[in-house]
């Protein structure tokens, strides 16, 4: 009988144990998660990750304006938005949030298009859409990389999918000569396949035109004035942009990707957070719903004493550019005018590139390669749409001055001010000037340096790998 | 009569069988007796416990011979013995030791009184039970009657203070319903979690809630396993300890019914000191005027103002009552314990409650000598509603603690129309002078809705069978399955995002947000053990177990929000009133897979030794390495066993303990090791299109957590068992940490991968002291326990440093994590005071932009500027002590117990300082600062604060500061409990068996010396990266009970 139930204990024990298969139990299939081994493998799959390739752009240009507008002297700072100050008064340090983002967010867009320009040549699909996919992701890469290079000068180059995290230590920063080298050929090929918007519909996609206008603005921006010329001047031959009649209908969340637009960030409001946030960043605060709706309204870049004072008499682009909220005296912006529901869901695009843009680049090229006549024509295309009289008899230096004070006051809030200042090489002039009229938000901590004109290598990525080094003054 | 016959019987066989008969008693009285004796029948009894429960296992042995026996499943045994002079000798772990003589009757029945000595405690080990005296590890057990009568909504709660070792943190204040952060010696990862595991009646949950739902009266004891040897038998999930939960189960004899009801009022502890409106209006103006702007003309007529105490709106006396009735009884067969319970706790911040309906049912049933089943079913229901706190989502400025912090006092919380004040309204908006962002909190706690419902089902169903015996085989399967609710609704009355100047009598559709979350968690497990014990030879003891066990968790969460914007009504309060409506679905799930076995050998209760080793698989971790394997050994040496210590009176125990142990933490999430492809779906003009992005870094390796921790522990039991001592030593390392590790930002779709990596050390020591102070008519006692825990970091995987993070938001940089210190360091600026003259100004490294007026901060590293350098270490958020203290005394029908308990050696950062301490005076602001700031024209009075106004120099919302860290040391009475028995003659006239009636009260006294809510709050939650944080966190609560408790 003892035997017995011996037997029959040990028999229970083996039928429970050999009931399961190990590895079985514990691999597990999770519902809602694709892995990356199942994907990129077909057309749609590029598809929708070109579309994500696009998607994380929205991060960059979500804050552009705090290191892009609120350094310079169109915008200012509050005591409301502390985080924001140091950025207005040129303190900042390397551990600064909004530098540190910046950074990453950059390289997270050229990560994802490093995968699909990794990974697509290998798949079998349409070839048109696969070289087209090629192009936008090298468009949008070329895009992020200008950015880092005019803000932190040398950087990391990283045009690989990197796959292991040794070799994410291995890039160092690169001159900003060879940075600019793959912008340009990154622009360079997608300019040869891109199609034009008399081809395709402008609808937000990277175009021939955008590349163009990209690359121009690359140039320009090295003050290869040589080069960009035949870039700008077929650009503006194809004929297919215009300035808009109306200036405020440029901006309006009904007339997305009009024609003066050569590229926008897309915004769209559906309830999922993925529009944009500047109708209320851009409010004063206090106005409550007057201005915008959906959130606090934060006044993050008020505009300035200065920029209000640079618009001429008469100047039809005033009311929309740069407003006072009466019951405060605080300038804001009416470009991005939208009620939303919530924090991100506005439909305001947040523009890149427009027309108006690449035409006084244009100017500025003409005029710095002594055309001054063909310069002002630009130049005052510019000025007539805002119902200004026509500029003439400038000399080279009034020229260029009057071109560089045109692009403030209709570019104003869009993120350009403080790259022109850099450009030009005025910043440290204008900043100094501006500091000693003494009129704005705590003006006198404004701490202006020439080795501000690069922004800290942040803190963050070097304490992660000690061998990048710092910009001069940041140590 | 029947006596004499007997004897004539037994008379007769001595003469036939001379020799058989067995000498007895020479041993004990040191000469042979001369009388052959006959052998008899054996004697036959039944040993029951006071219940009159049969007890089985029980020793039984004849006191001064070899005869032994032990009895059965029904307490009856049998044994070969002697005359009626002959004294048996019975012994049970956790019951006292009973002689008594055979008797003429042969026939004992026998009760075994429950062992009162720490010492002969049973304790509850990972799949067993074992005497304390054998006990070769780390375990502390709180027994029940120490924690039943408690007055907490969580059994957590009452652990506070109660084991050395153990800490209880409500970093979350008196939250209705918050279950406290529990952490046993330290913290053991940085990228996993550091929650206990929690085991109910052999259920290892892997939803901690189901222990947090447990109605402390139901509890028989809690054990905690806190060393690796210990802990080591539950494998990859013990390295943070493990806490073992043992309901009451039932017994036979009558039914018992014990009823226990109590109702009370809380109160906040301590309300932080503000500013009136007189004292903020002057300070108000003073900012705008050194600014050159303008103030509100109203504030010249302050009649015409209110002067509103923010706090006193908010907050309010709140009742709580709990009635628990509780059945035991069975017979031989069948034993029950059915309990219910019912518990409503308002909040003492309004709009905040829980109220819990909870039921436990444990069944044992004997289907024959060697069948036994049992269940155990604990069903409970919950609604909880709850309100913007940091850690609960939605924006901070709608946080109603903080908003009342921060509202000037000048704006009234009710118009005369019925209307909620606002600040951002006329006539405080004038000049652009209020801050829009805040908002009436009365408004928000009156109106906001956030309600979860959760219906908790915990089973439990085992079948035991011995097949022989000393061996045990036992199936163990149970399931807990949990359904959440969670509603949140803003309604059209509430000023908020959309409707900034909503209020009772203008509402607005625009304003409504709502949002329907419902989740359920299903997990089930099914244990397999085999235990076999035996005995050899007298002296040595073994027994060994065999586990095979699998446990499997799935959980689904499907959300439902209304498109903000698109509510059509506000007479329905969920998304279905919105035309447009979001969703969202997500999965969670885990298996794992193990397979242990654990020897237990002594030799004469005097050298114990203990090995176990465990192996899981769990899908958590990378394919590559997935299994783990987890051994442990300890050995004990009972000193007081020994020969040279029988001449000795003072020690009653002496033992000294050494273990080592593996364990392993897999709370890192279900599939971190992943890397997946996400949704980021764009626009191209209006048309939406799907998109996504790659994220994660994969990693195939990922695997266990290792931990090793050597012990070492000394018992021992003094002057006749009235002290008794514990102490134990511990080092535990832990290697491989679950650690998320940043990579290079270029890496693009990752900015971080789990992986396994760097040390961190764990040192500490533990006392824990029992006395005996008084016994008799009045009777006192005293449950002593310090620990010392402190944590080390070893290796960050190759770097010196993790990247700083935020003390609270906006002040950045705070805590950092690096090699060779240990955790929570908190780093800041050194305030020097206030900058009175241009000499000092000029005389001095400044922080950038500083005048007169700024700040003076300290130059730290004497490099003769001020900057970044400057940052240094202001406190640590982790206590170095961790201390409780219970006494409990009686005196003829009263009782009283006390529990005192605190830490010692840590920091807490006073995070709502970065407005309540600022200088724009747009926000209410402490009383301290009233008066107490620069003045230009007085330069020289002695001030605190820097000048009000306009912002220049060092910025004390931008930087943590040294007037932001306290000392985070308290002192609480944590509970005191004053009980009165109705004597028995009284009590049974009322038909009760037994009656007695208490006051209580919580938290009578906390010694701290920090002015904020809640002396350990943390507003990140359980994060070892930001321990004692706070920002308008619950406060504590102080709260008085009457209570009453009978018996029938």
């Amino acid at each position: 009988m003892k035997k017995i139930r011996v037997v029959a204990a040990l028999a229970c024990c083996w039928t429970t144990l050999s009931m399961v298969s190990c590895t079985d139990f514990v691999d597990l299939k999770y519902p809602t998660i694709v892995g990356q081994d199942q994907y990129y493998n077909t057309q749609s799959d590029f598809q929708a990750a070109v579309n994500g390739l696009y998607a994380s752009l929205r991060p960059v240009y979500n804050d552009f304006h705090t290191l892009a507008e609120l350094p310079s002297d169109n915008t200012q700072a509050n005591d409301y938005t502390l985080g924001l100050l140091s950025l207005d008064q040129m303190t900042w340090l390397d551990n600064n949030t909004n530098i540190q983002n910046l950074w990453l967010n950059s390289y997270r867009v050229i990560g994802q298009a490093n995968t699909i320009l990794a990974r697509i040549n290998a798949i079998a699909m349409d070839e048109n859409v696969k070289t087209r996919f090629i192009a936008e992701a090298k468009f949008i890469r070329a895009l992020m990389y200008f950015n880092l290079v005019r803000f932190f000068g040398d950087v990391p180059l990283v045009v690989n999918e990197i796959k292991t995290e040794a070799e994410a230590y291995g890039y160092l920063r690169e001159s900003a000569q060879v940075v600019y080298d793959q912008i340009e050929l990154d622009l360079t090929d997608a300019i040869a396949i891109l199609p034009s918007v008399g081809q395709v519909e402008n609808d937000g996609r990277a175009t021939k035109g955008a590349a163009q206008g990209l690359l121009g603005t690359v140039y320009v921006a090295q003050r290869s004035f040589e080069e960009a010329l035949p870039v700008l001047t077929e650009l503006i031959g194809d004929g297919h942009y215009k300035l808009l009649d109306d200036y405020e209908a440029l901006f309006l969340a009904s007339n997305k990707n009009n024609e003066e637009m050569l590229f926008s960030i897309q915004y769209h409001s559906n309830g999922n957070a993925e529009g944009s946030n500047f109708s209320i960043l851009f409010a004063p605060f206090g106005s409550g719903t007057e201005i915008t709706s959906g959130g606090n309204p934060a006044q993050v870049n008020e505009g300035t004493q200065d920029l209000w004072d640079a618009f001429e008499e008469g100047d039809a682009r005033k009311p929309v550019a740069i407003a006072k909220y009466s019951p405060t005296g605080v300038y804001y912006t009416r470009k991005f005018l939208d009620k939303p529901t919530a924090n991100y869901e506005a439909s305001n695009n947040w523009p890149v590139l427009r027309y108006a843009d690449v035409k006084l680049l244009y100017a500025e090229t003409l005029n710095e390669l002594g055309r001054g006549s063909d310069a002002m024509d630009e130049l005052n295309d510019v000025r007539r749409r805002a119902d200004l009289d026509g500029l003439s008899g400038l000399g080279q230096a009034a020229l260029r001055d009057a071109i560089q004070r045109e692009r403030r006051v209709e570019l104003c809030f869009e993120g350009h001010r403080w790259f022109d200042l850099l450009r030009t090489g005025n910043m440290v002039d204008v900043m100094s000037a501006y500091k000693e009229k003494g009129v704005g938000y705590q003006v006198d901590s404004y701490e202006v340096d020439s080795y501000k004109v690069l922004l800290p290598i942040p803190f963050r990525e070097r304490s992660l790998n000690p061998k990048l080094t710092q910009n001069n003054g940041y140590e | 009569m029947r006596k004499k016959l007997f004897l004539t019987a037994t008379s007769a066989v001595l003469l036939q069988l001379p020799l058989v008969g067995v000498v007895h008693a020479h041993a004990r009285s040191g000469h042979v007796d001369l009388v052959w004796q006959q052998p008899q029948e054996p004697v036959t009894g039944r040993v029951t416990n006071e219940a009159g429960e049969p007890l089985a296992g029980v020793s039984v042995s004849v006191k001064g011979t070899q005869q032994r026996s032990s009895t059965n499943n029904n307490g009856e045994f049998q044994i070969q013995a002697g005359g009626a002079a002959d004294v048996l000798v019975f012994s049970y772990v956790g019951y006292e030791n009973k002689e008594v003589s055979v008797g003429p009757q042969r026939t004992v029945l026998i009760q075994l009184a429950t062992a009162e000595t720490a010492i002969d405690e049973v304790v509850v080990v990972g799949y067993g039970a074992q005497s304390k005296r054998k006990i070769s590890t780390a375990v502390s057990k709180v027994s029940g009657s120490s924690i039943n009568h408690l007055p907490v909504t969580t059994p957590g709660n009452a652990l506070a203070g109660m084991a050395a070792g153990v800490q209880v943190q409500s970093g979350g204040g008196d939250t209705p319903g918050q279950a406290p952060t529990i952490r046993i010696r330290g913290i053991g990862s940085l990228g996993g979690g550091n929650a206990p595991l929690y085991v109910v009646d052999g259920y290892p949950l892997q939803d901690a809630s189901h222990f947090s739902r447990i109605s402390p009266s139901d509890i028989e004891s809690i054990e905690v396993l806190k060393d690796a040897a210990s802990a080591s038998i539950y494998g990859s999930r013990a390295a943070n300890g493990v806490i073992l939960v043992t309901t009451k189960r039932g017994k036979s004899g009558k039914t018992t019914f014990n009823v226990n009801a109590y109702s009370g009022l809380q109160q906040v502890y301590r309300k932080m000191e503000m500013m009136n409106a007189q004292e903020y209006l002057q300070y108000a103006k003073d900012a705008r005027n050194a600014s050159g702007l303008d103030y509100p003309d109203v504030f010249d007529t302050p009649e015409q103002l209110a002067n509103t105490d923010w706090q006193d709106v908010i907050f309010q006396s709140a009742p709580m009552s709990e009635f628990r009735l509780q059945a035991l009884g069975g017979n031989e067969k069948v034993q029950f314990s059915i309990s219910g319970s019912y518990l409503a706790q308002k909040g003492t911040l309004k709009g905040t409650d829980y109220k819990l309906a909870s039921m436990r049912t444990n069944l044992d049933a004997a289907l024959s000598d060697r069948l036994k089943i049992g269940v155990n079913f604990a069903p409970s229901v919950s609604i909880r509603h709850q309100q913007p706190l940091p850690g609960v989502s939605g924006p901070a400025s709608y946080v109603p603690v903080y908003a009342a912090l921060l509202m000037p006092p000048v704006v009234s919380a009710r118009l005369p129309n019925g209307d909620y004040g606002q600040n951002n309204v006329m006539p405080f908006t004038q000049y652009g002078f209020a801050e829009t962002g805040i908002h009436n909190p009365l408004a928000v706690l009156e109106l906001n809705e956030n309600r979860q419902n959760t219906l908790n089902l915990f089973n439990n169903a085992y079948l035991s069978w011995q097949p022989i015996d000393g061996l045990e085989i036992k199936t163990q399967g149970g399931a807990t399955v949990s359904a959440l609710t969670n509603q949140t609704y803003i309604p059209s009355t509430l000023a908020y995002a959309t409707s900034p100047f909503a209020n009772l009598s203008t509402p607005s559709l625009a304003g409504i947000q709502s949002q329907t979350n419902s989740g359920r968690n299903i997990d089930w497990v099914w244990e397999n053990t085999a235990t076999y014990t035996r005995n050899f030879n007298d002296v040595h003891n073994l027994s060994g177990l065999l586990l095979f066990s699998m446990q499997k968790t799935d959980n689904q969460l499907v959300a439902s929000t209304g498109r903000i914007g698109s509510f059509s009504n506000d007479i329905i309060t969920n998304p279905t009133a919105a035309t447009e409506q979001i969703g969202s679905l997500t999965y969670g799930r885990s298996s794992f897979l193990s397979y242990a076995a654990r020897v237990n050998y002594d030799y004469k209760d005097k050298y114990i030794l203990m090995a176990s080793v465990r192996t899981d698989a769990s899908s958590r971790f990378g394919p590559q390495n997935r299994f783990g394997v987890f051994q442990s050994y300890a050995a004990a040496w009972r000193i007081s066993e020994e020969s040279f210590m029988e001449s000795q009176q003072l020690f009653n125990e002496l033992k000294l303990r050494a273990s080592y142990g593996e364990t392993g933490n897999a709370n890192i999430g279900d599939n971190t090791w992943m890397s997946s492809v996400i949704a980021r779906n764009y626009s191209f003009g209006d048309e939406r299109v799907p998109g996504t992005i790659l994220q994660g870094l994969q990693n195939e390796n990922l695997t266990w957590e290792k931990n090793k921790q050597v012990n070492l522990g000394l018992d021992a039991a003094f002057l006749d068992n009235r002290i008794y001592l514990t102490v134990d030593v511990y080092r535990k390392n832990t290697a491989g940490m679950l650690f998320s590790k940043e990579l290079p930002a270029i890496v693009g779709y990752a900015t971080s991968f789990y992986t396994n990596i760097g040390k961190l050390q764990n040192d500490g020591f533990e006392v824990d002291l029992q006395t005996t102070n008084l016994k008799g008519a009045f009777s006192w006692s005293t449950n002593l326990n310090l620990s010392f825990n402190r944590t080390k970091v070893l290796d960050l995987g190759g770097r010196e440093s993790l990247n700083a993070l935020a003390g609270t938001p906006g002040w950045p940089n705070v805590y950092k994590v690096e090699v060779g210190q240990p955790l929570g360091n908190m780093y800041g600026f050194i305030i020097d005071g206030v900058v009175r003259n241009e000499a000092q100004l000029n005389g001095n490294p400044q922080w950038p932009g500083s005048t007169v007026g700024s700040y003076q901060i300290r130059d730290v590293d004497g490099n003769g500027s001020i900057n970044e350098g400057d940052r240094t270490l202001l406190g640590n958020g982790l206590p170095d002590f961790v201390y409780g203290m219970t006494n409990t005394l009686a005196y003829k029908n009263f009782d009283l117990s006390i529990v005192i308990q605190g830490v010692l050696g840590s920091n807490v950062i006073n995070g709502a300082s970065r407005h309540t301490e600022l200088w724009v005076g747009r926000f209410n602001t402490v009383k301290g600062m009233a008066n107490n700031y620069f003045d230009p024209a007085n330069p020289d009075r002695d001030v605190k604060y820097a000048r009000v106004g306009p912002r220049t120099g060092f910025s004390t919302a931008g930087e943590l500061h040294t007037y932001a860290v306290y000392n985070g040391s308290f002192l609480r009475v944590r509970n005191l409990t004053l009980g009165y028995n109705l004597s028995e003659r009284i009590a049974q006239k009322l038909r009760f068996s037994s009656a007695r009636i208490y006051v209580a009260g919580q938290n009578l006294l906390t010694v701290s010396d920090y002015p904020g809510f809640n002396p350990e709050p943390s507003m990140y939650g359980d994060s070892v990266y930001q321990p004692g944080s706070d920002q308008g966190t619950y406060p504590s609560n102080r709260s008085y009970l009457l209570g009453i408790n009978f018996g029938f």
